[in-house]
């Protein structure tokens, strides 16, 4: 029995070999490579810790580290309040009907971020379209871009359909027979979201989160164009050190820094999926 | 040295079918070896000229064929020298970035037995690389609104309380910190060395009347396209082009800030010759006049200015106007990094 068991896991094993290969070739192998490079001393010669001093005595990197994080959360609690209603909807709609609108949301992927930026300074500029629109009723203008709104408007526009599909799962895999139960015993239609619906759509609202939020971390272009000067993101940094001033330690040493923070949200997102698919089997 | 030939329509068709028929040559080693030439550039629609007025003709008359590709980058250049698998013969540099990469050993020395430069402006001599031409950066402003109330210069830039307006300067410190200066009076002779201390009190004056770090340099036309800022630090390229295009955006020939447009061959290329003569190329007189007819940048040699299309001429920078800054990309060497940051925190507070 447990021979059979180890056999078949061995086998199982077996189909992922392909993958593991390329992500160690691919992945992991350039990863230690970075790693080791913010391990050397710039100038060339021998190992030291001098970029890592660097990033943290020098108080820019701390500054912009915060930034990243404002705007990552930011992003990810817009991107979830205007995702968790789309997500909702489309779970209600017949299967059909549902593809048709999931095909609207991706649309957005098949744009540029660079093309999206510029067509938004079209929208929200200072004598833009939501403008001209908001001075025919004598409001304005509103100053919408080269902030942090314009910042999260345009990261959310992006983000959007990485959350709408993990809460789109998780609402799907509920059995409509809870909501059902729920209102034989007398809850209103909100009482059963507020209680039933959410509460069991958590998972994919984490896993939402936390997919976009490591995604934002490394967000580049949209906070350089959509924001002010307050905008700075933890990849600029790594640009400038890699192309402008040739620094590569520093650079390796703010890249393995994101890694770390993204590895540590994906440590959380597996604990939270694994826990959705403890869940789901409960509930069958 | 040849003088310009009229491309037809047929010649380019006949270049292009001869390229076809010698391609196979190429794929063959032995046969590459100096008969092909890979230039990286900045790509735009200046292609299309260096194109026409340098590439195809250089093969013409050597019979070494041109392939280029875009993106000049100093991470790529370190990479190819530094793993001695050189792809490009020849690229394209920011001016900034000169001096630093010469130090780091990525280029080849210029040979002077090649490429003559006795004509040469001296802002545009350096010993790895060979500055074709002179561009220029300065204040782009709308003709449509402000009523006239327009700055010309750094210190109208500057005098917010004279001319109202938002601002819009470049995120980053390198041409920021000189125009600062500028702007609080420093003539451009006495800009370098520079005053950080003071320039950095000057910025701090205008901080809150930019209403943009600009990240792109196309953006600094767009901003005043699209009515978001009202004086941008823009190039005189692209407030040309724009206007080509009806928006109705102007620039200040005042005070400008003149770059080089710098080529230079990378250490280790099995082409040196060959790169190099190409560089020569550049050099010619007639081929620069054609080029500044074509994209606008000022010829680097002296002779050739006067050749240039009156029309054109109006466009291009004064290199002799006092006014006017020529960078020094020496004087940042060591210097880039450490400002850059401060002035980044600075931008953060």
């Amino acid at each position: 029995m447990i021979r059979n068991l180890a056999r078949t896991y061995f086998r199982e094993a077996l189909y992922a070999i392909p993958a593991v290969l390329f992500m160690a070739f691919l992945f992991a192998m350039p990863l230690l490579g970075v790693l080791s490079q913010s391990l050397q001393r710039n100038s060339g010669g021998g190992p030291s810790l001098e970029a890592w001093t660097k990033v943290f005595t020098t108080p820019l990197f701390l500054k912009v580290a915060i930034a990243t994080l404002e705007i990552s959360i930011g992003a990810t609690l817009c991107s979830l309040l205007l995702a968790y209603p789309v997500a909702y909807f489309l779970a209600k709609q017949p299967p059909r009907r549902r593809v048709l609108y999931m095909i609207l949301v991706l649309i957005p992927f098949w744009t540029s971020s660079l093309v999206k930026s510029f067509s938004l300074m079209v929208l929200l500029g200072h004598s833009g379209i939501i403008n001209e629109l908001l001075a025919t009723v004598g409001i304005g203008p509103v100053k919408m871009l080269f902030n942090r709104f314009g910042v999260m408007v345009g990261m959310s526009h992006y983000l959007i359909p990485f959350m709408v599909f993990p809460i789109l799962t998780s609402l799907q895999n509920q059995p409509p027979e809870l909501g059902r139960a729920a209102a034989i015993m007398g809850a209103g239609k909100l009482r059963i979201f507020t209680r039933v619906t959410f509460p069991l759509s958590l998972p994919g609202v984490m896993a939402g989160a936390l997919l976009v939020f490591v995604l934002s971390l490394g967000f580049y272009i949209i906070p350089a164009l959509l924001g002010g000067r307050k905008d700075m993101m933890f990849a600029n940094l790594v640009d400038f050190y890699t192309r402008e001033v040739l620094n590569w330690p520093v650079a390796s040493a703010v890249a393995v820094l994101l890694a770390l923070a993204a590895a540590a949200a994906a440590t959380l997102l597996s604990k939270v999926q694994s826990g959705s698919s403890i869940y789901s089997e409960e509930a069958r | 040295m040849p003088t310009s030939v009229p491309l037809s329509r047929r010649s380019i068709v006949l270049g292009i079918a001869a390229g076809a028929v010698a391609a196979p040559a190429y794929i063959r080693p032995g046969w590459a070896q100096g008969k092909r030439l890979v230039i990286c550039h900045f790509g735009g629609i200046e292609y299309f000229a260096k194109r026409q007025v340098l590439y195809d003709p250089f093969t013409k008359a050597t019979g070494i064929e041109i392939v280029t590709t875009t993106g000049p980058d100093v991470a790529k250049m370190k990479v190819q020298v530094e793993h001695k698998d050189v792809e490009w013969d020849i690229t394209e540099m920011n001016d900034a970035w000169v001096p630093t990469v010469a130090r780091m050993g990525l280029l080849e020395r210029v040979d002077e037995n090649i490429v003559d430069r006795t004509n040469c402006i001296p802002q545009a001599k350096n010993d790895f690389a060979v500055g074709r031409a002179v561009y220029s950066g300065g204040i782009a402003f709308p003709t449509d609104r402000l009523s006239g109330r327009v700055a010309k210069t750094w210190t109208d830039f500057w005098d917010t309380k004279r001319i109202p307006g938002r601002r819009g300067l470049r995120n980053r410190i390198t041409d920021t910190l000189e125009i600062a200066l500028m702007g609080d009076g420093v003539t451009a002779s006495k800009v370098y060395p520079c005053d950080v201390e003071r320039a950095f009190k000057a910025l701090d004056q205008i901080k809150e009347d930019v209403s943009q770090w600009i990240a792109q340099s196309q953006q600094a036309v767009s901003l005043i396209q699209r009515d978001e800022a009202d004086f941008t630090f823009a190039y005189a390229t692209r407030v040309k082009k724009s206007q080509e295009s009806n928006v109705p955006i102007g620039y200040s020939f005042q005070q400008n800030i003149l770059g080089i447009n710098y080529s230079g061959a990378l250490k280790g290329t099995r082409n040196r010759d060959a790169a190099m003569r190409f560089l020569a190329f550049t050099m010619d007189r007639d081929r620069q006049v054609q080029l500044a007819n074509l994209t606008i940048d000022a010829p680097s040699r002296t002779d050739a200015l006067p050749l240039v299309d009156p029309r054109v001429r109006k466009w291009l920078p004064d290199i002799g106007n006092p006014g006017n800054l020529f960078t020094n990309p020496e004087w940042w060497v060591g210097r880039v990094d450490e400002l850059n940051t401060r002035f980044k925190e600075w931008l953060l507070t």
